[in-house]
């Protein structure tokens, strides 16, 4: 019983300073460090999941959440190469 | 023995993703950032573990080190984009 607690608060945990440091953490500027910082909400959420037995979604979440870190990455490297200011 | 009750893996974990989460968050260079990804990640599955869906962990410990290639290609990829950008910039101002 007490496992479930520990699982759902880290995930409230993880999700919330996931997100406070995603807007303003040190080193943001840096769209690549911004990335980096949205793993740790996803993460955060998929714990959750995880209390509430949703296995399929929480699957699905992290497979999802791989192919969008790799076109969120990709859009960031060409829009560095191109030099655009955004 | 009070103590030894709160060792089992589910607050082991949650105490590994909540250094790496902290770790991810205060580390200012991006491969210091995906060293500590890694340890976020490493938390996360052993919770899968304590809920006792080993599928899902298996699943997920296969789709996690693909994030962490992928952003690792994305970092070289980045850092030499912008060194060669700044080396057109010197030259530039030579020319």
């Amino acid at each position: 019983m007490l496992d479930i607690y520990v699982w759902f608060y880290t995930g409230c945990i993880l999700t919330v300073l996931g997100s406070i440091g995603t807007v303003m953490g040190p080193g943001v500027k840096d769209p690549i460090v911004r990335t980096l910082n949205t793993e740790i909400a996803a993460v955060g959420v998929s714990m959750i999941f995880l209390t509430y037995n949703h296995t399929i979604a929480m699957l699905t979440f992290v497979a999802s959440t791989v192919i969008i870190t790799m076109i969120l990455l990709r859009a960031v490297v060409r829009l560095e190469e191109m030099g655009a200011k955004v | 023995m009070a103590l030894l009750d709160f060792i089992n893996i589910s607050t082991i974990s949650a105490a590994v993703s909540l250094i790496g989460a902290i770790g991810i968050i205060l580390l200012p260079k991006p491969v210091d950032k995906v060293i500590m990804f890694a340890l976020l990640q490493g938390g996360f599955i052993g919770m899968i573990v304590a809920a006792k869906y080993l599928d899902v962990a298996m699943a997920a410990a296969l789709l996690d080190p693909i994030s962490t290639v992928i952003l690792l290609i994305a970092i070289i990829k980045i850092n030499d984009v912008r060194r060669k950008k700044l080396r057109s910039q010197e030259e530039l101002n030579i020319a």
